[in-house]
């Protein structure tokens, strides 16, 4: 190990970063500590970690989700009624009570509690109401750029103008003006979707079947494939899937599905996933027919010159801040009440955000929620609940995930074998 | 010069203690009492004092119980526990020790008792996103962290729990702390090494199982 030629070991930074919190450490032990710090990633991110970590701890405001006085009132109730100390009942916001596993009140404390909603939303109208009625819209529409595909217009020029229309896997295809230089789209009569995205793009399929050949601008990039049935991320491939026929095949490279079970497929050249049957080989007249659309060996040789990324953590954090835009309009979606909205956009940001960004799972978990919650849909709830769990396996929240995992699992009959596992 | 300014300052402390002095004499209406003479009330039996008191305690008590039963963790009813607790019994405080001590002692016991009780899952709503406002995601985040330190706090014994998060998040000296619990500075000072020693480890297998998972 390299920080062996510095005073302190790992192990002693770990020792002491409390007392670097605390800032007890002697001019001399704080500066080798920072030394160490400067050479050692590892110790560099457990540190801040940790530092972030206490702080958060002492700023976190526990008795903002508790309502004062009435939390007084019960106690002075409970001083009055004598020995028997009544249980404060909490105000919970919006329809927490419909939670499966809510709490389970009886009926007169049910009757005060729906009182003490009645004047919450009374106060709530008065303060939230002036927010409400901003006249900001949120859609899609404004967040994404305006549709490709059949509303399109075909660009001259471009090679993929060269085919008028064939045949694939028994579907006519056509090709369809490119979102950007690195994508060559053809679809069938059905195709309908949108693209958007810089580094990491995101390609949601809405209708139709699709073949696309998709070149990363730099090797840090990724298209993301979003259907209501799966996902799929690729770095430089050609594939083809199918919203009605719930089918993804793999041309030239390899592609990494989703499946909405959260199972991770990997999928190689020659090969076909549907939900049904699973993995199989693709027929062999589709590769046949695919080169009447693109090059397979011109694709590789594309991909060869592909540059690496220059990833500096100044853009991760320009990128993140974006995400942070979006997050307040998933957020303001939901304040309006459109969850399907707040849901896509938070499906993009899961997609977006990278794996190790400590938000992401979080997000994951949100979600989960506005899908079990809001538009009861539990089962598209059931990949992110998985998901979260194996990112956060020591997280308090994930035995309330691993519950409701299950939980969608018995009643879906997914036959998920972690999905009830202790 | 020096000495003249030492004693224009004496002079204005001894004003203002004296303004103090008439504000609080027991004929007057007191404008803003200080704690102290709640107190006095509340333990001479007036109930009107209770409020006052709530108000002074009120983010202390929570945010210790939040700390030590984590989110979710019926803070509310465990407050309320404990100020039930505290005014029922406030006419036997004998003011041998200070009020603030007496009032974490109950507070440690209710909650250690709760946490006794049989742990309840936590409802999924616990973790939602914090309500709307500028700074919502720096918020998301620290809920993130503080969830983590929760997690891996549940792994340490009670007592060792009590002393770290004192000494750690609170920013209490151990000589402090030994005050507060009744406990030795060395009993202290080997639970809060102990506990860091724990955190370290559940915090870096906690890491490396993170990283594995990506």
């Amino acid at each position: 190990m390299t920080h062996q030629m510095f005073s302190y070991t790992c192990d002693d930074i770990r020792k002491l970063t409390y007392d670097k919190r605390r800032n007890v450490l002697s001019t001399e032990d704080a500066s080798r500590f920072e030394l160490h710090l400067e050479h050692c990633q590892t110790c560099s991110d457990y540190v801040i970690r940790t530092v972030e970590m206490l702080d958060s701890a002492d700023e976190m405001d526990y008795g903002s989700k508790v309502d004062r006085d009435d939390l007084f009132g019960s106690i002075m109730k409970a001083l009055d009624d004598g020995e028997k100390v009544e249980p404060f009942i909490p105000i919970l916001v919006g329809d927490e009570d419909e939670l499966p596993m809510g709490r389970k009140y009886s009926k007169p404390l049910l009757y005060s509690f729906l009182g003490i909603v009645v004047i919450f939303i009374v106060g709530f109208s008065f303060t939230a109401l002036p927010r409400f009625s901003d006249k900001r819209e949120i859609s899609l529409a404004s967040t994404i750029p305006a549709p490709i595909g059949k509303e399109g217009t075909q660009k001259e020029g471009t090679e993929v103008k060269k085919i008028q229309q064939s045949r694939l896997g028994g579907l006519t295809l056509q090709p369809s003006p490119a979102h950007a230089e690195n994508l060559n789209i053809f679809g069938d009569s059905q195709a309908e979707w949108k693209v958007d995205g810089g580094r990491a793009q995101h390609f949601e399929l809405k209708e139709g079947t699709v073949l696309i050949e998709y070149i990363p601008n730099d090797r840090s990039s990724s298209l993301t494939l979003q259907t209501s049935d799966f996902k799929i991320q690729v770095l430089g491939t050609i594939f083809y899937a199918s919203k009605e026929n719930q089918v993804v095949g793999v041309i030239a490279g390899k592609i990494r599905l989703q499946t909405q079970d959260g199972e991770s497929v990997i999928l190689e050249r020659g090969q076909e996933y549907e939900p049904k049957t699973g993995v199989k080989n693709s027929a062999p007249q589709v590769l046949v027919e695919s080169e009447k659309f693109v090059d397979v060996q011109r694709h590789h040789q594309l991909l060869s010159k592909v540059p690496k990324a220059k990833k500096t953590r100044k853009k991760t954090r320009v990128a993140i801040l974006k995400k942070r835009d979006l997050r307040k309009e998933a957020d303001l979606a939901i304040s309006k009440g459109d969850y399907k909205i707040a849901a896509q956009i938070m499906e993009r940001m899961v997609n977006e955000l990278p794996a190790s960004a400590p938000e992401n799972a979080t997000l994951k978990l949100d979600l989960a929620r506005v899908y079990i919650k809001k538009l009861k849909q539990p089962r598209r709830a059931f990949g992110h609940l998985k998901a979260f769990t194996k990112q956060r396996p020591f997280d308090a929240a994930t035995p309330t995930a691993k519950d409701e995992m299950c939980r969608i699992s018995k009643r879906f009959k997914l036959h998920d074998r972690e999905a009830c596992q202790e | 010069m020096e000495n003249e300014k030492s004693n224009q300052s004496q002079y204005h402390v001894r004003s203002i203690i004296r303004i103090t002095d008439v504000s609080l004499m027991p004929n007057s209406a007191p404008k803003e009492p200080s704690i102290e003479y709640w107190i006095d009330q509340a333990v001479n039996g007036n109930e009107a004092a209770f409020r006052p008191i709530y108000d002074a305690f009120f983010d202390r008590v929570v945010n210790h119980v939040g700390r030590l039963l984590g989110v979710g963790g019926e803070i509310e009813d465990v407050t309320q526990e404990i100020f039930v607790q505290i005014f029922r019994s406030i006419r036997t405080f004998k003011f041998e020790c200070k009020f603030s001590t007496w009032v974490y002692r109950i507070s440690y016991n209710v909650a250690v008792s709760h946490l006794r009780k049989k742990p309840r899952l936590v409802e999924l709503a616990a973790y939602r996103p914090l309500a709307e406002s500028s700074n919502n995601w720096a918020k998301l985040e620290a809920r993130d962290l503080v969830r983590v330190l929760e997690s891996a706090l549940k792994q340490v014994p009670i007592e060792r729990r009590e002393a770290f998060l004192l000494h750690e998040v609170q920013g209490y000296k151990l000589r402090e702390i030994a005050e507060l619990t009744g406990d030795s500075i060395n009993t202290v000072s080997a639970r809060v090494r102990r506990t860091r020693e724990q955190m370290q480890y559940i915090l870096e297998s906690n890491m490396n199982i993170e990283k594995e998972n990506l």
